[in-house]
């Protein structure tokens, strides 16, 4: 049985349509594409490609992969598309992280404290390539496992291991080469003041 | 490496700030319309011009394998302005000249008359490695800019057009042309080939671009088409008409 138009789960094999793909995964494509360096003003049409070509692939089929990380390699895929239509186009670059951040609740100085936070480690994600870059995100902040971030990528577990690793390497370098400038600026802020 | 790593999360060693800086990561999830999103989904799905595989059909469907018919098409120009130029025009049921150069603005990347692409002579290009400077008359435009507002709709807001649904019109206009003028549908292929080299559709449209060659009657370089077609996507829905394309050229 294949899924119904709205893209909704059939009754059987397990598969599932975009339509709930989406419902229920849409948040996590939408971060996991920003982090792979989609700008926010492509955001949304990039997140509609990803859930476009999971119908056409026929809605996901239960397997060794998890929707997520499946979704994920969809995602991926749609990013290197959009990041080499970008390079022709040769667009400028978009602001790294959302104009507005969602931190409602906090105080304005604790969001501007997340903003930044956050904008060190999309700065430090940026100096990946972008396969590592995915195995970083998947493993690291989004806590899947390696077995099925290789499945869902097609790649051997030891390529995972191996992206992470170097990954890793690049990301805490770069992360701590950002903690140090800003600690050198306040520093400066410091002794500047009389 | 055969060892599985531990997460920097769960690793003691791992600095605060670090920590602090992924723990604030993870939580963090950008602004998205959920329901405005699903909106748009549905209504792409609905319109059928995304066609759906399965994992176990190998055949495409009757009319080609791509596209989803005229009410799927009209479908999506309720929701999708711009479509409405390209698909009735493709269709033939509005000539290019009756819209005119201002009725609706000019098509994203679609801006060529049809009449250009119909008298063009027959290619020769190889798919997807042209290096020729295409007709001008075809030349492609930024994937993602907006069509030019037209008088009739100069204060309305030019619609945000993405890669794929520039790349549905595409096919929607090649396949349209496919029986009728299998030489404009060519070009427009190659077109659209040369334009989105790495479009998420890019199967697609390259399976009716050799469609395309075999129609036009250019057999020879149709067939090598088709072989590199066939490695490059060896589990293509097309596959099965392309072969049967083949063997009825070979006749």
């Amino acid at each position: 049985m294949k899924p119904n138009m709205q893209g909704g789960v059939s009754s059987m094999g397990g598969r599932i349509g975009a339509a709930t793909l989406y419902r229920d995964h849409a948040p996590f494509i939408a971060g996991f594409l920003r982090r792979l360096g989609v700008p926010a003003a492509d955001l949304e049409d990039a997140v509609q490609e990803v859930f476009v070509v999971a119908h056409r692939k026929g809605g996901y089929t239960e397997g060794p992969a998890l929707p997520r990380t499946w979704l994920a390699a969809i995602a991926l895929r749609v990013a290197q598309a959009g990041r080499r239509t970008r390079q022709r186009r040769e667009a400028a670059a978009s602001p790294m992280l959302d104009a507005v951040p969602d931190f409602r609740g906090n105080d304005p100085a604790a969001a501007i404290e997340n903003r930044r936070r956050l904008d060190r480690v999309q700065r430090a994600l940026d100096v990946l390539p972008l396969e590592q870059r995915a195995a970083f995100v998947l493993f690291e902040i989004e806590g899947e496992s390696c077995e099925s971030i290789a499945v869902a990528l097609g790649v051997p577990l030891g390529t995972v291991y191996s992206r992470l690793h170097y990954a890793r390497q690049h990301f805490l370098k770069a992360h701590e080469g950002l903690l140090d400038r800003e600690r050198n600026r306040e520093l400066r802020k410091l002794e500047a003041e009389p | 490496m055969t060892k599985p790593p531990l997460r920097l999360l769960d690793d003691p060693n791992v600095s605060s700030a670090l920590r602090a800086d992924l723990e604030l990561s993870a939580r963090h999830v950008p602004a998205l319309d959920l329901s405005a999103g699903a909106a748009r989904l549905e209504a792409t799905l609905q319109a059928g011009a995304v066609p759906e595989a399965h994992p176990d059909e190998h055949a495409g469907p009757a009319d080609g394998g791509v596209g989803g018919g005229t009410q799927g098409v009209l479908g999506t120009i309720k929701h999708a302005p711009w479509l409405l130029k390209v698909g009735l025009s493709a269709l033939g049921v509005v000539s290019v000249a009756a819209l005119g150069t201002g009725g609706f603005g000019r098509l994203p990347g679609l801006s060529t008359p049809l009449q250009h692409a119909s008298r063009a002579p027959a290619p020769s290009a190889e798919l997807a490695h042209e290096d020729s400077p295409a007709d001008p008359a075809l030349a492609p435009t930024p994937s993602a800019a907006p069509p030019a507002s037209s008088p009739s709709h100069a204060d309305a807001p030019a619609p945000a057009i993405s890669t794929v649904q520039r790349e549905i019109a595409q096919l929607v206009r090649i396949k349209a042309l496919l029986e009728r003028d299998p030489q404009a549908a060519y070009r427009l292929a190659q077109a659209s080939l040369r334009e989105l080299p790495e479009g998420t559709l890019r199967e697609e449209r390259a399976g009716l671009y050799v469609i395309a060659a075999f129609r036009s009657g250019d057999l020879e370089h149709a067939r090598a088409q088709m072989q590199r077609f066939l490695e490059r996507y060896p589990q293509s829905p097309l596959r099965d008409r392309l072969l049967a394309l083949a063997a009825e050229s070979a006749r």
